[in-house]
């Protein structure tokens, strides 16, 4: 099995009420996730990147099915897991974990290490025995090089770091030999020195035990650093996909430029031309017509006005949606 | 000409687990027109240097030593009196997360009218409305906006309502306190350049404390690197990034992954910074410096080792650019 994760059309709808007035309330549909697709390889790492609030949390959280999708089709290792009941998801469960952003809330502040990493195990059932549970951890927190573990298996989250928690949450993941792994900006709390040391350690575990990645974050450079293949979101929609070398290097959506154009470079002589695009990013309440990004987008005519692009091939990893890609 | 200079500041925190010497002999200069950057990681001080010279610390903290001349007026030993005559009309501050900065239940345009009126008691509502909207205008948003709450602003407009309320009396400094942070990329780009701008179009004299080295690549002319309480190196923006001289930012530069360049594998220090209620002797940085030697363990002053660029390290020699510029 190639694809680890393959995605169709994936829908994740939201219906939100507006009005205090029971007479005046409106319902609005929010198209959090609108008909998203892309696969992940095993021991690929896809990055998944855009502004907040363009869906991709929900994009992460929905194939994970910790929200039911309103449409469209998640295969995990090849088995359809779509409409899947919570217990017949649990068989799954083990093998699709995901690591949060906030080390400092996603792990129990009365809990110590031990029985954080404790409890992913028993969940799944998969010790025999005590001893083989203790051995287990501290495997996990030799590979989260956590060294050496003894010092940390006693230890309480208050008297971690946040580059240490971190490492604990991703002990706790590691722990159960996952197939895939969705990493919600695993770093964007952490200090620069403290970030590289976690990315490298998930780059490294990676090569060891060949899982697959679904990188969700806001900085491209940091993608472009961490992922093997970038999708960039809009507004609920993949609106550019392909290797790394290609979105960032050649990119050919003009969302993906200004987002690439306004990433400041360390280095005091480089030059950079920024792509001024207008306005802000639209209420996903109200969904431009088209083109998603027709009211912001310097190139925008009457054609991205009415009808929407659908992704099309550019490259032998780049898809595109955009009219206009082969003019700019 | 310099126009605020800090000399040897020391600030502490008295906490009941002990005092923690956040800031401890720091020197800096801010030439006028120039925009000082300092970098540092989070619990470094340089929150701190920024509180400090606006009088602005918590009960708990308190300036143990040094001056900070503005116009060579010490501040350190103004009364809260003396103080109110000087914030806000020569040094400003806009406070990091800058969205939660603003009154959710009053209007924009009148939190800007009460800044403006507090400050210049001898102004009538209305010169004061209209001095907003001048302002609001300066920072790019449409005056008329003035009538909106904080909730109706989008993050970066909000972000511009604070500068322009920072500017409404027309300081000399302003310093901006990660002003970029938990901003989308776009409107990161847009509100540096409307920063840069307001800079060259006012004249002012800017500090920018970050985080981020991409930040201060593009908008300082020097450079204040701050670890553990202390500033480490010191120097004009491209001396910095051609010539790290300490070994900790020559580290921090080799943290930041590039958007242009070769991709290389970055690499790190071990270990964690030092507790600031106990500092050890000796550089801060020791336990943790693939340079250190045993004359580290007597701490090294900041010296100027080229023109204008100071350094605190003996073996500064030997810090090798072990990173690459992207191009």
């Amino acid at each position: 099995m190639e694809e680890t994760l393959v995605v169709q059309d994936l829908e994740k709808h939201f219906h939100v009420r507006r009005g205090f007035s029971p007479l005046r309330r409106k319902t609005f549909t929010v198209r959090a996730v609108d008909r998203v697709s892309f696969k992940i390889r095993k021991d690929e790492i896809l990055g998944l990147a855009g502004e907040s609030g363009c869906g991709k949390t929900t994009t992460g959280r929905t194939i994970l099915k910790l929200f039911e999708p309103t449409g469209g089709k998640i295969f995990f290792e090849g088995h359809e897991i779509t409409n899947l009941k919570p217990n017949q998801m649990k068989q799954y469960r083990p093998y699709m974990q995901m690591v949060f952003q906030d080390p400092y809330r996603s792990l129990n502040p009365r809990k110590n290490v031990m029985s954080l990493l404790s409890l992913p195990i028993e969940t799944h059932g998969l010790a025999k025995s005590r001893s083989e549970k203790l051995e287990m951890i501290m495997h996990a927190l030799d590979e989260v090089k956590l060294h050496p573990p003894e010092r940390y298996v006693f230890k309480y989250p208050h008297e971690l770091s946040g580059g240490e928690r971190q490492r604990i949450a991703l002990a706790r993941v590691i722990v159960l030999k996952p197939k895939l792994i969705v990493a919600d900006e695993p770093v964007s709390m952490l200090d620069a020195l403290v970030r590289i040391g976690v990315l490298d350690l998930l780059l490294d575990l990676r090569k060891k035990t060949d899982f697959a990645c679904l990188f969700i974050t806001h900085d491209l450079a940091l993608a472009r650093y961490t992922c093997d293949r970038i999708a960039i979101m809009y507004l609920g929609k993949i609106i550019e996909i392909g290797s790394k070398d290609a979105v960032i290097n050649q990119p050919a959506h003009p969302y993906t430029k200004a987002l690439i154009s306004a990433v400041p470079v360390p280095n005091p002589s480089a030059r950079r031309v920024e792509l001024r695009v207008k306005g802000d990013v639209p209420s996903p309440l109200n969904v431009p017509s088209g083109c998603p990004f027709h009211p912001r987008c310097p190139y925008a005519d009457e054609k991205c006005r009415k009808e929407e692009q659908q992704l099309v091939r550019t490259d032998v990893d780049h898809y595109v949606a955009c009219h206009k890609h082969n003019l700019i | 000409m310099t126009l605020m200079e800090i000399k040897q500041l020391s600030t502490s925190y008295f906490t009941p687990d002990g005092t923690v010497r956040a800031v401890e002999g720091v020197t800096l200069r801010l030439e006028k027109g120039h925009a000082l950057g300092i970098v540092g990681e989070s619990g470094c001080g340089k929150t701190t240097v920024a509180l400090s010279s606006m009088n602005l610390l918590p009960s708990n903290a308190k300036i143990t030593g040094g001056e900070i001349l503005l116009d060579d007026e010490n501040l350190v030993t103004k009364t809260e009196d003396e103080m109110n005559k000087i914030r806000w009309k020569k040094i400003s501050l806009v406070f990091q997360g800058a969205q939660n900065a603003l009154n959710p239940v009053f209007k924009v345009g009148d939190q800007i009218v009460e800044a403006i009126m507090t400050h210049n008691k001898t102004l009538t509502k209305s010169d004061a409305a209209r001095r907003t909207r001048e302002l609001l205008e300066l920072v790019g948003v449409d005056p008329e906006r003035a009538h909106d709450y904080p909730h109706e602003f989008s993050g970066g407009m909000k972000q511009r309502a604070v500068i322009a309320m920072a500017l409404s009396c027309d300081p000399e400094v302003l310093i901006a306190d990660e002003p970029t942070t938990a901003l989308d990329v776009i409107t990161q780009g847009r509100i540096l350049s409307l920063i840069r701008d307001l800079q060259s179009k006012l004249g002012l004299s800017l500090v920018v404390i970050t985080h981020d080295l991409s930040l201060t690549a593009e908008m300082c002319t020097e450079i204040a690197i701050m670890y553990a309480g202390k500033v480490v190196e010191f120097g004009e923006t491209r001396d910095i990034y051609d010539r790290p001289m300490h070994p900790y930012t020559n580290a921090l530069l080799g943290a930041f992954p590039s958007i242009l360049g070769p991709i290389r594998r970055m690499k790190t220090l071990n270990g964690f910074p030092p507790d600031l209620r106990n500092p050890p002797a000796g550089c801060r940085l020791l336990s943790r410096c693939p340079y250190a030697e045993g004359r580290c363990k007597k701490e090294p002053d900041l010296e100027e080792i080229a023109p204008r660029h100071l350094a605190a390290c003996y073996n500064w020699r030997n810090v090798k650019e072990t990173w690459k510029k992207p191009s």
